[in-house]
């Protein structure tokens, strides 16, 4: 790559868990914070929200703020903070996406894949990816892996 | 005719035009005193047990396939007795002893080769639980050692003990008689001397179903007719559920795929059998120079003796961190086949709910190794109806009281054994 | 000197001359060259020896098919790579390759000797002789058999090449490019789905190359000019999987020595072409005798010619006749042809061929004979799946022309040297069906797979037994189809790679503060703190006493935490765990026992109550993964209708616990903004808020240790903040960081029990007197199955402590519990064995927990602990499971 693969790792600001319970489904936190229901599978966002829809009951929101939106009060139950658990590791250079979807068992480059969002694995890390060009992808991984996950970046890179 | 050095000779100058088949192609009787159903290395040396230590030869040991074409073709040839519980541990010695002195009591190499059994241990906890095991042995009478680190790089050329590792090692349990036998061989030999003795063998032969009466079997039916008989055996490893579900027996065990690979011949390079145990990983050498390696299951029920190539690498990242020169030998052969694997992890062998009707079955990928041990006392049972001491801990109805025999303390989850 | 190069022609680069080393001979060849072709042209033909009879061998195709042809290469760190085929090995720039398998020289090979013994060595020979005196085969024999065996040498020295492992996906995979292969790739490309075609070849082209004397560089070109087509050579599609996966290793490439590829493919066209089978005659396995089409591939593609006087035996009159034209165009003289009827009876040359000679004719002197028994088509991919081969002929029809049986041996499968005669000996011994036939002669077993072997074998096995082939069967088809990497399959997952590591949100901080770190299951843990020099006893001695008198501070981050939430998380928690938890209350916390489905205990934990329907549950850091499974499966399958939510919040929070007399002065000093004195802040609680107003934090007041303690839960992020404080605030009190082996002597000293020591996958509550904790009022997870009789029984092994009898011996590690001390040579039945041993600081002697028959009955009892493996008898005393502060009235203080 003529452009070397630079690899950062920051925390989260915010994210939390949302899961739907016997009184609410997910479309209705959904449309009260982006006036829109979400599917298994799908993305939303606005400039300060991301809502990603990756399991067939859970969902996670994504802030740049550490706290919560405002949000009814009747779906505090559904939400839990896992802002601390993960980081997000950044890769930045020329064929980041190749790069990436070199060694992840998805294919990135499906066309489906609208939302450009996607849970999968890569090595033995389970990892959240998303991406809105080809020059840099960012990978969402449990906290105590983001080491140990950036050094198997670094030796990809290496190798490359 | 007698195998030896020099009845080898002789018959070179006849171009070795003149030796008899191992297992002499049989005309099935109408009735058999007893029918063991599955020519594999545990049914085939109940047979040589039955004509050798009681005289009783009106036996027919009749399989789907070719002789020892199960677990005994394709496992990993390792032959130990280093199991913490007692009952695992007495019947598994009892048969390294039998190994000993196998090949001349059957007049057939079948290669037995005490290199040494070396056991992993990767934290200082896990080598506490193998100096318990340990202990356990020696006060059953096995010989047994507990080596550190440094006297297993001693022992073995070329392995890493190096804190490199991911998970370095700590030391290791050593049972020096530990070793390998020739896998094959063992079929082959307990079937030229039962054969020899005057027992039928049937290959390729199917058993369809079974006849009955009264909670009782009164004979077989196959693909060449039926078969009438007093007992029999089902010894038929991940074909016995099925054979069971016949007469209405259902087995408690999953059965699950698993795999095993071998590298390209080369000098010899491995003298011991190293076992790796952050996750699971063996390898020793074969005679011809092949690294052959072996791990855990592939995890998940399956017939079709094929698996998944991740359980491969799997196993391949563990025995590159054992000896890191590996990876410049190649992958040339793997095969795979199906572990029969009951709710404890350990073998059901004895009687059935059926009158007449005994089991030996459950071994997963375990059984080579109590081949000769199993095969004399189920032809104790069969021969006398009563149940040797050796067997009484792997008894059906352990589930139902709770006597589990699990060593690993896994629990009733097969695929994780 | 290329004495047998073409002038003109040949796809290789005579401007790029490649000067190699063979057998410390100095030879030269071109960019394009195999080693063979290179090895051919220097006129070498004696390349290798066999394996078990020492026989001079050549070079008999041109391809991954080589049986034969085998040399050890040294890779660039000098280290040799054996077993490669001369036919698959690309010349390079200082290539040494050296034969293997032979001493002192591949031309003077002393195994040879062992041709004067064949007679003996006939098939199976060691089956039936070695076998006394009764210890020699191991002492003796074997190591002879083991010294002759192996093809090639490897040494100790680790593999320092970089591998890589990588996925591609695609709509259309092509596998092979030959003429087929092209053709679907360029269809595929224009219609204009996404396209990958590999090729083992280190060029495009296939059998192309075989025919013609120029690569096809317009293909190349063609395929370059679909952007949605790739395309790579030197990548060897060795596997089928299902749903449309080939796994492929690609070889020279530039960072790395190879990558293996996991391609998922929506539809895979297999041009894999065909192998040519070579005939069976006595004495067909002389250097000089060939397959058909790799002679035309040296002579078109190589521009090398592999003889000067060639004779011709090949079945299909096509193949004969494209045979010619080739020899004729390369100048090579026709010395005869085989024809109908006619039987090849032997041959001579013993380093290279010099005559075959055939029934009924005279001998004919040649140095090169051009075999060809017909095509087996390269279908192992697709049999890999279970799809079935047939033969597309009966036995009567198909070519096997050579039955004429002398004195010498005619080999069926080159590369283990088994012969005709021993296929005999097999059928004749009982071992026909292909399986047997294949285990006990080794035919098809060695690196070629037998692709030049295995047809030859069947249709010697009908034959012999007078069966079709469906009675001999076929033998099973496996991944790989040619032997690929080790190295290649691992990756870049070698050393610490091999699988993650994880790190507590303390790691960093920890690291300053001295801490030495261990390996424990996925996590690197803290094991002690070093002060100073001391060493690792000292400091364990200082930590606990630290934390018996005064305060010190542990890391509890790995627990795995689960947040439950839902109105019926109570009733989950609660069929879940064995205790009584209904009484619970917002605040209030649980010691809870979770048991498998069976009754035997699992693990342990707590549950605490955050506020209506919201509760944190723990689990061991050993079960956290498989435990946390669990819950989420009991949701979705047997119970779908409860509403309950679990979110993982494992890595969320850092949690440190304060452990110690000084423990609620130093919680009071980290300034919470909430009360905790004994009365609002008691033992098993948990409260929310803030420290110093800028920290939120959970607290629980748990204690592994015994000591007052409350396990400070902060969100990850602020872990080094909490550290730093909990250290200058604790200095006042000489706090000391502790780690596992201080966590160890501590739980050891309480007789708290621990995952992998009296959890054990095989022992109740009741075994470890706990059974009080398991309810009898309503139904949980494995209460049905705990009733089994033997889980009942009042003689199981159950748990109790040990001191030394004289008070002072230390109590050995993993030690059986006897009557009587040990002695070498007797055998015992133990009544019970140590689970945990220590050498208490806090007491100052040695304490151990132990399994025991009866155990709680046995109180007071004197046993013997015993280690054979150390030889070591030690008396002891059998005691209650707890040592110290048996009341447990430090938590209340």
């Amino acid at each position: 790559m003529s452009n070397p693969l630079q690899i950062s790792q920051q925390n989260m600001n915010g994210l939390w868990s949302i899961r739907a319970n016997a009184s609410h489904d997910l479309n209705s936190v959904s449309k009260g914070l982006f006036n829109q229901g979400i599917q298994f599978g799908e993305m939303l966002a606005n400039d300060k929200l991301r809502l990603i829809q990756l399991w067939p009951d859970a969902a996670y929101l994504f802030s740049e703020q550490a706290e919560l939106p405002p949000i009814t009060n009747e779906f505090e139950n559904m939400i839990t903070d896992i802002s601390h658990g993960f980081c997000t590791i950044k890769l930045t250079g020329e064929n980041a996406l190749t790069f990436v979807n070199n060694y992840c068992s998805a294919d990135l480059a499906q066309s489906d894949i609208t939302n450009q969002c996607l849970r999968t694995s890569l090595g033995h890390y389970q990892i959240l990816i998303w991406w809105n060009n080809s020059d840099e992808v960012q990978l969402l991984v449990d906290r105590s892996y983001a080491h140990s996950l950036t050094d198997y970046l670094g030796a990809l890179a290496h190798r490359n | 005719m007698k195998y030896s050095g020099f009845s080898l000779l002789k018959n070179s100058f006849s171009g070795h035009k003149h030796w008899p088949n191992i297992a002499a192609d049989i005309e099935p009787k109408s009735r058999y005193d007893i029918i063991i159903v599955g020519a594999g290395g545990h049914g085939l040396a109940t047979a040589h047990y039955l004509a050798k230590n009681h005289q009783i030869t009106d036996v027919l040991v009749i399989d789907s396939g070719w002789i020892g074409g199960g677990n005994t073709g394709r496992n990993t040839t390792i032959v130990r007795s280093d199991y913490l519980l007692n009952a695992s541990f007495k019947l598994k010695d009892f048969a390294l002893q039998l190994w000993q002195a196998l090949s001349q009591e059957l007049n057939f190499n079948l290669m037995y080769s005490p290199r040494g059994y070396i056991d992993l241990a990767h934290s200082d906890g896990e080598l506490e639980h193998f100096l318990s095991r340990a202990n356990a042995m020696r006060l059953g009478g096995a010989n047994v050692e507990i080596l550190s680190s440094q006297q297993v790089a001693d022992r073995v050329p070329g392995i890493d003990v190096s804190d490199n590792a991911r998970f370095p090692v700590c030391g290791a349990l050593y049972q020096p008689d530990g070793g390998v036998v020739r896998h094959d061989a063992v079929a082959w030999g307990f079937a030229r001397s039962a054969s020899t003795a005057g027992v039928h063998i049937l290959q390729n032969c199917p058993v369809t179903g079974f006849t009955a009466k009264d909670n009782h079997i009164t004979g077989i039916s196959t693909t060449r007719g039926n078969i009438e008989c007093n007992k029999v055996l089902i010894s038929a490893a991940s074909a016995s559920s099925k054979l069971a579900s016949m007469v209405d027996i259902k087995l408690p065990m999953d059965l699950i795929n698993v795999q095993a690979f071998v590298s390209e011949p080369v000098k010899p390079i491995l003298d011991s059998v190293v076992n790796y145990n952050a996750g699971l990983a063996y390898i020793s050498q074969t005679d011809k120079g092949e690294l052959v390696m072996g791990g855990a299951t592939d995890g998940y029920e399956s017939l079709a003796r094929r698996g998944s190539f991740s359980s491969i690498e799997d196993t391949l990242a563990r025995a590159t961190q054992m000896f890191p020169f590996i990876s410049r030998l190649r992958l040339m052969r793997h095969w795979s086949g199906t572990a029969d694997i009951p709710m404890d992890g350990n073998a059901i062998v004895g009687r059935s709910p059926v009158e007449n009707l005994y089991l030996n079955c459950g071994w997963g990928y375990a059984g080579f190794k109590a081949t000769p041990a199993v095969g004399w006392s189920m032809a104790e049972l069969l021969a006398t109806e009563q149940l040797p001491q050796l067997l009484q801990p792997f008894a059906l109805d352990r589930f139902k009281s709770g006597a589990l025999i699990d060593d690993a303390g896994i629990g009733p989850y097969p695929w994780l054994h | 000197m290329q004495i047998r190069r073409l002038k003109t022609g040949g796809c290789i680069d005579r401007s790029k001359p490649i000067y190699f080393s063979f057998n410390n001979r100095l030879l030269d060849g071109y960019e394009g060259d195999t080693l063979a072709s290179a090895l051919l042209a220097n006129n070498v033909s004696l390349v290798a020896r066999s394996i078990k009879y020492h026989r001079p061998r050549g070079i008999i195709s041109a391809g991954l098919e080589e049986p034969c042809a085998l040399v050890a290469c040294a890779d660039e760190h000098g280290m040799m790579i054996p077993n490669l085929k001369t036919t698959e090995a690309r010349l390079n720039k200082g290539l040494t390759a050296r034969s293997q398998n032979c001493w002192p020289f591949v031309e003077l090979d002393i195994g040879a000797l062992l041709q004067m013994g064949s007679a003996l060595l006939a098939v199976g020979f060691y089956y039936k002789t070695f076998m006394w005196p009764k210890d020699w085969w191991h002492r003796v024999y074997e190591k002879f058999i083991r010294r002759a065996a192996g093809q090639g040498r490897v040494t100790y020295d680790a593999d320092k090449r970089l591998y890589d492992k990588k996925y591609a996906h695609c709509d259309t995979l092509v596998i092979g490019s030959g003429p087929t292969g092209i053709e679907a790739a360029l269809s595929a490309a224009e219609s204009g789905v996404s396209v990958i075609l590999i090729e083992q070849d280190c060029v495009i082209g296939g059998s192309v190359l075989w025919e013609k004397t120029s690569t096809d560089s317009l293909t190349t070109i063609k395929l370059k000019q679909y952007k949605n087509l790739r395309f790579m050579v030197n990548t060897l599609a060795f596997g089928q999987y299902d749903h449309g996966l080939i796994l492929a290793v690609e070889q020279n490439k530039k960072n790395v020595e190879s990558i293996f590829w996991r391609i998922r493919a929506k539809s895979i066209v297999f041009a894999t072409g065909a192998t040519e089978q070579p005939l069976v005659f006595p004495g067909n396995d002389r250097p000089g005798i060939m397959l058909a089409a790799a002679v035309r591939q040296y002579i078109y593609r190589y521009a090398v010619i592999p003889g000067k006087r060639a004779f011709l035996a090949i079945a299909d009159q096509q193949e004969r006749e494209l045979t010619e034209k080739a020899l004729q165009v390369a100048g090579v003289e026709i010395v005869g042809s085989l024809g109908e009827g006619d039987q090849i009876t032997g041959t001579s040359g013993w380093h290279r061929l010099r005559k075959v000679h055939l029934l009924n004719k005279k001998s004919i002197s040649c140095d090169l004979i051009c075999v060809s028994n017909g095509w087996i088509s390269n279908a192992q991919l697709s049999a890999q799946m279970g799809d079935k081969q047939t033969f597309a002929t009966s036995l009567e029809q198909r070519p096997n022309p050579q039955q004429h049986t002398g004195s010498a041996k005619a080999f069926v499968d080159l590369q283990n040297d088994v012969t005709r005669d021993d296929l005999a000996l097999a059928v004749r011994e009982g071992y026909s069906h292909i399986e047997l036939a294949k285990r006990y002669t080794t035919v098809g077993m060695g690196t070629d797979q037998g692709k030049t072997s295995w047809p030859n074998a069947i249709v010697e096995l009908e034959r012999l037994s007078a069966q079709d082939s469906s009675r001999v069967g076929l033998t099973t088809f496996r991944p790989p189809v040619s032997p690929v990497s080790f190295g290649a399959l691992v990756g870049v997952e070698t050393g610490q790679r091999m699988v993650p590591i994880r790190r507590t949100p303390f790691h960093n901080a920890f690291e300053k503060a001295g801490c030495v770190f261990q390996t424990t299951g996925d996590w690197l843990y803290s094991r002690y703190f070093r002060v100073g020099k001391e060493s690792m006893n000292d400091a364990i001695l200082r930590e606990v006493s630290a934390v018996r008198t005064s305060v010190g501070c542990v890391d509890m981050s790995t627990l795995g935490k689960v947040d439950v939430k839902g109105r019926d998380a109570l009733e989950f928690l609660s069929r879940v765990y064995c205790n009584n938890i209904d009484g619970i209350k917002p605040g209030r916390l649980r010691y809870v026992l979770m048991l498998r489905e069976d009754g035997i205990l699992y693990d342990d934990g707590t549950v605490a109550q955050l506020a209506d329907n919201h509760f944190l549950v723990t689990l061991t850091s050993a079960n956290a993964g498989q435990s946390w499974r669990w819950l989420n499966k009991l949701l979705q399958l047997p119970w779908p209708d409860l509403d309950v939510q679990l979110t993982p919040v494992s890595d969320h929070w850092a949690s440190l616990a304060i452990a110690g007399p000084q423990s609620r002065n130093l919680l009071a000093d980290l300034n919470p903004n909430f009360e905790i004195d004994k009365t609002s802040f008691p033992f098993a609680s948990v409260k929310q808020g803030l420290l110093d107003d800028d920290t939120p934090c959970r607290v629980f007041t748990v204690s592994f240790s015994g000591e007052l303690s409350y396990e400070i839960n902060v969100p990850a992020g602020f872990a080094d903040q909490l550290f730093k404080r909990v250290l200058d605030k604790g200095a006042a009190y000489d706090i000391s960081p502790y780690g596992l082996e201080t966590l160890d002597a501590l739980r050891i000293e309480k007789g708290h029990i621990s995952v992998g020591t009296e959890i054990d996958g095989r022992t109740t509550a009741a075994d470890l007197g706990l059974g009080k904790m398991v309810s009898t009022r309503k139904a949980f997870i494995g209460s049905s199955l705990l009733q089994r009789p033997v889980l009942q029984q009042p003689d199981r092994m159950q748990l109790v402590g040990l001191i030394p009898a004289d008070g002072s011996s230390t109590i050995p590690a993993a030690a059986h519990l006897t009557d009587a001390p040990w002695q070498v040579g007797k055998t015992q039945t133990p009544l019970g064995r140590l689970t945990a041993t220590v050498h208490s600081p806090t007491l100052g002697h040695s304490i151990a927990l132990a399994l025991l028959e009866r155990g709680p009955q046995r109180i007071n009892q004197k046993l013997w602990a015993v280690s054979p493996v150390e030889d070591k008898s030690v008396e002891v005393l059998v005691v209650g499971n707890c040592f110290y502060d048996v009341e447990g009235s430090r938590l209340h203080e």
